[in-house]
């Protein structure tokens, strides 16, 4: 076809073929499509049988704008530009998407809020709360693109080479989001953020509590504590301390020697010495296992003869700094903290025993970055193992709860055993039964609070763990870690689905990790350099084949010559000019075939 | 709709971290030092900030970042 005849076709075509109707539908549509609003989650055309309308009467409409692009925009919603990002924002907002592809019509119902006992979180994702989608129906396939760089190129480079292909390509907006990609420190990849959600843990069955909906009282923690206590034939199993044999455990309640008085438990150097030695050894021993070059004993927590026995059950958390000596590990520092009140869900404790104590070996090392302790800290001390001793036999009854984080370890440097002990590693520990969490993990995870940043504190740590048994004995909610072994993949959504097509493009290992592992509908093409992906990412998002959701992995300056920032900016000002803004070409399509048919006619006519 | 996310020095948190966790093995002989637990600090918060650029197809719409 020629342009003379081309042109002729154009003299020939009516002015507008859009009724009045029409063109009041095409303008009421059209100022949808156009009014942006980042007040909400979106705005614009909701529905794809509204979008397909809008194409109709813009293509139908020669006033129309011909030259420029409407499709979808992502924006920050207003009053959120501060929001902090993590990648599961991003998961989200790529699961909603697939929703709505998915589901073209009816599919932008508020989602309901996901309960934490729901068995597929994938159900309904919603929008993140930073965000605002504009016509999210105009969206017909997603492209995830996951760009690794070795620490020595700037993020800061890539995005500028992003930013000069946005604008090199013409009609594309960008949105920047500085997104925190992992908690911890145990590095992520981008897959591991923004591919998958961790289905809900199993909860914890709690006891039922009595009396229906009343603020929880103190007795009734203690009793829900009293269930979680270790039990004895569990210790050697879990490392604690255990005597040799029952006698020697029982010696102390024997003995006839008395335990020296603790007159000030601030000042545990006024405990006399002697009378402390004297009492230690005659009611301690030694242990199962026990280290020969140690030569302290061990004493047990002993019914107190000056008491009558009911003060009731109480309940302490305990925390010890250690440090490395020539004997191996010592105690440098111990913590008791007591619960004092549980009023409106809140704790309060009462600091009972801090202090340092003098190591009896020479100390190799102060581990300063774990125990905070120094040799300036250390030097001047002089309250020793069994002063510690004697004030923890002064304040421990038998049945007092100790509360603390991997305690067996607090208990055998601090030579002591007390028969109700609450470990909150045990508690807390991973499904698999043999991997325990860090004290600042648990707390980062369930009490949002952020411990041991720098040196560890033993009255911090000693808090913390007292504060999550606490928490996980109170009614409400199951308190449990979430079970990350357990993920869902946001590609595998729609495994039972034929019509949503999905492809993944990168190395054979990350395909072999994320997506061939399992038996599933998604097209996998192995792809070395970001040549090969970027060709294979244009045959899945263009023509016949085109995949609705394409995840995609490359690795820039890795040493392949081809695969350097400036072919990625090359690759991608060439992606965006492929990909398909559906009303600019879809215009373009039809507009070639009214003026096909009007040339036919014509030629006919003739 | 295209997504790029990006970050920087996975591979090599993740080989430092190895190096570290064989260092602070108690039977090692190899020693972590308090320069080396810096460097592995700063590596891990450049692997953890990275960024998510999201690119419409619109130019028609009044752009409001």
């Amino acid at each position: 076809m020629s342009s003379t005849d081309l042109q002729q076709c154009e003299d020939v075509m009516p002015e507008d073929a859009l009724s009045k109707q029409d063109r009041k539908r095409f303008k009421k549509l059209r100022k949808r499509a156009t009014n942006v609003i980042h007040d909400g989650e979106h705005s614009g055309i909701l529905m794809q049988s509204e979008w397909l309308e809008l194409q109709k009467l813009w293509t139908a409409s020669t006033s129309a704008n011909k030259a420029s692009n409407l499709g979808p925009l992502i924006g920050r919603r207003k009053r959120k530009e501060s929001n902090k990002v993590e990648a599961s924002h991003h998961r989200d907002l790529l699961a909603w998407f697939m929703n709505v592809i998915h589901r073209p019509n009816g599919l932008l119902q508020q989602p309901k809020k996901r309960s934490r006992s729901e068995d597929n979180p994938l159900r309904n994702p919603s929008i993140p709360s930073w965000v605002s989608v504009h016509n999210p129906a105009s969206v017909s396939n997603v492209v995830v693109l996951e760009v690794h760089v070795p620490e020595s190129l700037d993020i800061e480079a890539c995005r500028v080479a992003v930013d000069a292909a946005v604008s090199q390509a013409k009609g594309r907006t960008a949105l920047h989001a500085p997104t925190k990609l992992f908690q911890g420190h145990q590095p992520k990849s981008l897959s591991d953020g923004l591919l998958y959600f961790v289905t809900p843990s199993e909860p914890y069955k709690k006891q039922a509590m009595e009396g229906g909906d009343h603020e929880t009282s103190m007795d009734q923690i203690i009793q829900a504590l009293e269930d979680m206590v270790l039990p004895v034939d569990s210790w050697n199993l879990e490392g604690y301390p255990t005597s040799v044999d029952d006698k020697s455990m029982t010696a102390g309640e024997r003995s006839e020697t008395k335990a020296p008085a603790v007159s000030s438990l601030q000042n545990l150097e006024s405990i006399p010495l002697n009378e402390a030695v004297q009492f230690v050894e005659a009611t301690g021993f030694r242990i199962k296992g026990q280290n020969e070059l140690d030569k302290n004993v061990f004493v047990k927590t002993l019914k107190r003869r000056d008491t009558t026995g009911d003060e009731g059950v109480r309940v302490f958390g305990l925390d010890c700094e250690m440090v490395k000596t020539s004997v191996g590990s010592e105690l440098a520092r111990i913590t008791l903290i007591e619960l004092t009140s549980f009023r409106s869900d809140k704790m309060e404790t009462k600091t009972i025993l801090d202090a340092l104590v003098k190591p009896e070996s020479s100390v190799k090392d102060y581990l300063t970055r774990h125990s905070g302790i120094t040799a300036e800290l250390l030097d001047p001390v002089t309250t020793t193992l069994k002063q510690v001793q004697i004030a923890l036999l002064s304040i421990l009854q038998p049945s007092d709860i100790l509360v603390g984080h991997s305690l067996e370890n607090d208990l055998m440097a601090a030579h002591f055993i007390h028969p109700r002990v609450i470990d909150t590693a045990l508690i807390f520990r991973h499904r698999n039964k043999r991997s325990k969490f860090s004290l600042r993990h648990i707390s980062a995870a369930l009490l949002k609070r952020n411990i041991q940043r720098g040196s560890h504190c033993s009255e911090e740590d000693a808090v913390a763990a007292l504060e999550l048994a606490i928490r996980r004995a109170r009614p409400g909610d199951s308190f449990v870690l979430p079970n990350t072994d357990e993920r869902r993949s946001i590609m595998e959504m729609w495994n039972t689905s034929k019509d949503v097509k999905r492809a993944a493009i990168g190395p054979a290992s990350w395909l072999q990790t994320h997506f061939t592992n399992t038996a599933n509908g998604i097209h996998a093409l192995g792809c070395n350099s970001l040549a090969a992906c970027c060709k294979a990412i244009r045959a899945w998002t263009t023509g016949s084949r085109k995949a609705h959701l394409v995840w995609s992995n490359v690795a820039l300056n890795d040493g392949l010559p081809e695969n350097n920032l400036e072919s990625f900016q090359t690759k991608l000002v060439s992606h965006f000019n492929h990909q398909k803004v559906i009303l600019k070409n879809m215009m373009q399509h039809l507009t070639i075939w009214y003026r096909l048919i009007f040339w036919s006619i014509s030629l006919q006519l003739q | 709709m295209t997504t790029i996310a990006i970050q920087a020095g996975l591979e090599a948190t993740r080989k430092r971290l190895k190096t570290r966790r064989a260092a602070q093995d108690p039977r090692s002989s190899m020693g972590w030092g308090d320069d080396q637990e810096e460097a592995w600090k700063l590596l891990l918060e450049v692997s953890r900030n990275g960024l998510v650029i999201w690119i419409s197809a619109s130019n028609e719409l009044p752009i409001e970042q």
